[in-house]
């Protein structure tokens, strides 16, 4: 089987574990949407400059729901020892970091589509570009997953993993998230964000780049 | 390269984890069709062994070859001549025995998963449970079901880790029987066991490890050495030390 066939298996499958339990959607949905609510009560929802705290609102939900179902990708993996049931088969490595990565997005998307109108509605919002803020979304969530799945790997045999991870992940993702920010608050009508484009530009290139390191350490990262 | 034939061959293989010393310098080649049991204490290196067999550890010196290819450098084709059961199940609690099975058919490359399920699961008697969540699956259950998982493909090595325990007599005698009927001509079976009884009760072959060496490498054929009191009296002087 192909590396894209054995990774739409593997994301097929975590798909079907998360139809069952809910788990990833569930309480990370639910968390990111809790954000949002908070934080239409603490922020001014008028006035210059609330598109810029409003995009920091939004990847605070974002980058917490996406961390909270990174925990569970590779938890799954561990009971049972099922991550060795994967390394015997001949799937090779780099199909479970794929498979792993594209359920995490689909998970996210599916709370982030949920969250984005709340978002918009409860912050009385009008975003001037629907297009950007979609892509926005889609490239930050994508580099901030694709980090997060090779370190949730990296930590799943670690005592402690659910503090660990976060500590891993959030500075190495520290680029992406100031490019979607910004990317989101120009998306968003707000003044001083500047070009777009270069924001974007910096997350297609740290997506591809971290796309690239991960496949090519994967493999280490699973061997004994 | 990868033909019918699948041969083990392990030529000075040592692994260590940091300061542990799991195996040191280990030699051993297997034919296709052996039946192999491999004892030895906790601690022995049986469980490594069959990882590096497995392509799940890499040993930190020597090389595994398995059907002539280093398996390190092992393809898809390679892997999925390999069976492997390890200390757990390696099967999803919250999905249904037949979601677990489908799943592991469709990662090895098997065209047709249903008719390949359906036909593992009537070689373990498992039927009943098909459509049962894992994890309210008894433990004889759950290792039939097991079983099936790692020979769903029918690989040509099949790597079996303790499959005894945990089980009742009923389940330890029918595992018995499910070993015998796996034994073919050209398949290898390499089992880890505690109970020497159980290896005197089929396979042809025993190798005892102690403190990652073969200490002992014997054929069961009823002559030569007392293996019962030879694979003890190894027990006793490694617990002496």
């Amino acid at each position: 089987m192909s590396l894209i066939g054995s990774a739409l298996v593997i994301a097929g499958k975590d798909l079907r574990l998360e139809s069952k339990t809910r788990d990833v959607v569930g309480s990370a949905g639910l968390f990111g949407l809790l954000v949002i609510v908070v934080a239409s009560f603490a922020f001014p929802t008028w006035g210059d400059g609330r598109e810029g705290v409003a995009a920091g609102v939004l990847w605070i939900a974002f980058a917490f729901a996406a961390l909270l179902g990174l925990g569970r990708s590779f938890a799954i993996e561990k009971e049972e020892d099922c991550l060795e049931g994967l390394l015997v088969s001949p799937a090779p490595a780099e199909a479970i970091f794929l498979g792993k990565l594209v359920a995490n997005v689909v998970f996210t998307a599916a709370i982030e589509i949920v969250i984005l109108p709340v978002f918009v509605v409860l912050l009385s919002l009008r975003p001037s570009d629907v297009a950007i803020l979609v892509a926005a979304a889609f490239l930050g969530t994508l580099g901030l997953l694709t980090v997060g799945t090779l370190f949730a790997a990296m930590a799943v045999n670690t005592r402690g993993r659910e503090s660990i991870l976060p500590l891993l992940v959030m500075p190495v993702s520290v680029p992406v998230m100031i490019a979607a920010v910004k990317a989101t608050q120009s998306a968003l009508g707000g003044q001083g964000a500047g070009d777009v484009f270069p924001w974007m530009l910096l997350m297609l290139g740290y997506d591809v780049l971290f796309l690239m390191v991960a496949l090519a350490t994967f493999p280490q990262v699973t061997e004994e | 390269m990868t033909g019918p034939e699948a041969g083990i061959l392990l030529d000075r293989v040592s692994k260590t984890f940091g300061p542990q010393v799991a195996l040191a310098g280990v030699d051993l080649e297997i034919e296709p069709g052996s039946y192999v049991a491999v004892m030895g204490a906790n601690g022995s290196g049986k469980s490594t062994l069959l990882k590096v067999i497995a392509g799940l550890a890499a040993p930190t010196r020597g090389s595994v070859r398995v059907a002539g290819v280093d398996m390190r450098r092992a393809g898809s084709r390679l892997r999925a001549m390999v069976g492997y059961v390890g200390h757990a199940s390696m099967l999803y609690p919250d999905l249904t025995a037949r979601e677990n099975l489908t799943f592991y058919a469709k990662l090895f490359g098997l065209r047709d998963p249903a008719p390949a399920v359906e036909e593992a699961v009537a070689a373990f008697d498992v039927e009943r449970a098909l459509d049962r969540q894992v994890r309210t699956l008894s433990r004889g259950t759950k290792q039939r079901v097991t079983l099936a998982r790692a020979l769903l493909h029918q690989p040509k090595v099949v790597l079996l880790d303790e499959p005894y325990t945990g089980l009742d007599e009923a389940a330890a005698v029918t595992l018995t029987t499910l070993l015998d009927d796996l034994h073919t001509p050209g398949r290898i079976l390499l089992v880890t066991l505690h109970d020497v009884a159980r290896a005197m009760s089929g396979p042809g072959r025993l190798v005892v490890l102690s403190a990652g060496r073969v200490a002992l490498d014997v054929p069961l054929d009823g002559r030569g050495v007392d293996v019962a009191e030879t694979y003890h009296s190894l027990l006793r002087s490694e617990v002496a030390s």
